[in-house]
């Protein structure tokens, strides 16, 4: 049975592919249908003009923090950990994990955060 | 599903429906899905393909920017980049107008916002799997090029369409990108073609980015991260 | 030296070159500032401590009993346009606060709203330009 096999040909794979290809055309026709799009004017907005979700936490930050440190020194500090993870990790091994799930927390937390007090 | 992917395998291709037969034959010939075929590897572990461990986010998000391209191409037919009040005008236009342009547009928006996802959900995957270990250094690294290459075109792509929210956010970021120090002048001339991005050679700075630059960067990127995959020895089990 | 060294020096030259003239091509400026003007084509019907819009939306002209101002829309904190909301100006960004003369009442702004030069025209209109700017006391008598 080809079931058994431990292995499968690519041309199974593609075939899968093709057919979660076509399941997730159809999530995403569905989700576009559902919430759907529209273009904002200055009435929408009683108390913030929101900035894109993936800024969320930048745009709260901005209220406290200077614009250098919270635009600039800090997004390019998360990412210079991000980028540089694989060889922190064969310095520091464990630690280096540690750290990364310690900067996407943050960098969640944040979004998350920025993104629900804005209303 | 098991039946349809049969049906796919029993095909053999054009020729085999031309009399040849219903044999499966076993080498690909040299039509278009033969070719998407060849780009596979020859065999992969069964348990490695189904939806644990990996989840799939690599090769949707993939799937996700094909999707953005083809409604992305579409939405150019009718888009006019510039000024920031014509760029609107036409973005209602292809809302009200034009028969299913809401629907090509909310397409484009929200598998904008679902990539992003699915390549964030990425990231943590590969962490997970400890598939950044030597010798897949090199192919995290342009991993994370190509997120901040997704951000960047959520981001263009969220300034093109030129309402108030679209607007103050292009000031933001020309004003902070104005904050980088000794290269801020520099950064805001390429990026928004000057310190106003309201101007029309700024937003058509920002529709260059959106449409040319960052895809045709992103897809050579993707083509080598996919090779580097199949280099590295693929997506093996045990991870 | 080698013909191969050679050549290796000059390609490594002229991609230096080539890099240097890709990035002054796009970092290159075709436009100076532009100057926004704002008209006000209906300011003599304002009230004392009242304020409004001009028809470009850019400027705020605010009258008080010594006379009448302008104060430039942009936010100095990251530049969105601030709004008017009983006597004083909130900035719907980052929620920066300014007095009613522009001055910084809190947020994370660091400057105030820059006064700006106003005019009366021929046709008794006033006229706003944010290229001129004036002291906070300058107060436009009508």
């Amino acid at each position: 049975m080809a079931s058994m096999k431990e292995f499968i040909d690519r041309r199974e794979l593609t075939g899968r592919e093709l057919l979660a290809a076509l399941f997730a055309t159809n999530f995403t026709i569905i989700l576009a249908l559902l919430l759907g799009v529209k273009i904002y004017t200055e009435k929408d907005f009683t108390q913030t003009i929101p900035a894109p979700w993936v800024f969320a936490g930048i745009q709260w930050l901005l209220q406290y923090v200077s614009p250098v440190w919270a635009g600039v020194y800090l997004p390019m500090a998360l990412v210079l950990i991000i980028v540089l993870f694989p060889y922190l990790s064969r310095i520091i091994h464990r630690a280096a994990v540690y750290l990364l799930w310690i900067v996407l927390l943050l960098i969640t937390a944040l979004t998350a955060f920025g993104y629900l007090v804005r209303i | 599903m098991p039946t349809l992917v049969k049906l796919y395998l029993d095909s053999g291709g054009l020729r085999s429906k031309l009399g040849r037969g219903n044999k499966v034959e076993k080498k690909l010939r040299s039509s278009l899905l033969d070719f998407l075929t060849h780009i596979h590897p020859p065999r992969i572990n069964r348990r490695i393909i189904g939806f644990w461990p990996t989840m799939c986010m690599g090769g949707l998000s993939f799937f996700l920017f094909i999707v953005l391209s083809a409604t992305g191409l579409l939405l150019m037919l009718f888009y006019q980049p510039g000024d920031s009040q014509l760029a609107l005008a036409s973005i209602t236009v292809i809302q009200d107008v034009i028969p299913y342009g809401g629907f090509v547009r909310s397409l484009h928006k929200w598998a904008g916002q679902l990539m992003v996802f699915t390549v964030m959900l990425h990231l943590i995957r590969v962490v997970l799997t400890n598939a950044y270990r030597p010798p897949k250094e090199l192919n995290w690294v342009i991993g994370v090029i190509l997120l901040i290459f997704t951000v960047a075109l959520d981001f263009s792509g969220y300034l093109l369409v030129g309402d108030v929210v679209a607007r103050e956010a292009g000031k933001i970021a020309s004003a902070l990108m104005g904050e980088v120090p000794g290269i801020g002048g520099y950064l805001q001339q390429i990026v928004f073609a000057g310190n106003n991005p309201l101007t029309a050679l700024g937003g058509l700075r920002v529709y260059i980015w959106h449409c040319l630059f960052l895809p045709m960067l992103s897809f050579l990127l993707m083509g080598w991260h996919f090779f580097r995959v199949r280099k590295d020895g693929g997506v093996e089990w045990p991870l | 030296m080698t013909r191969r060294k050679f050549i290796s020096v000059v390609m490594a030259v002229v991609g230096l070159l080539t890099l240097k003239g890709i990035f002054s091509f796009t970092s290159g400026s075709s436009q100076g500032e532009t100057i926004v003007t704002d008209i006000f084509p209906s300011a003599q019907s304002i009230a004392i401590g009242g304020a409004i819009l001009g028809r470009r939306e850019m400027v705020w002209l605010v009258r008080d009993d010594k006379g009448y101002y302008a104060l430039d829309r942009r936010c100095p904190h990251l530049g969105c346009l601030v709004k008017w909301e009983e006597g004083q100006f909130v900035c719907p960004c980052h929620h920066s606060k300014y007095q009613v003369d522009g001055s910084i009442f809190s947020g994370p702004t660091g400057k105030a709203l820059a006064p700006v030069k106003l005019e009366l025209d021929e046709q008794g209109n006033m006229i706003a330009d944010t290229s001129q700017i004036v002291s906070r006391q300058w107060r436009l008598k009508v």
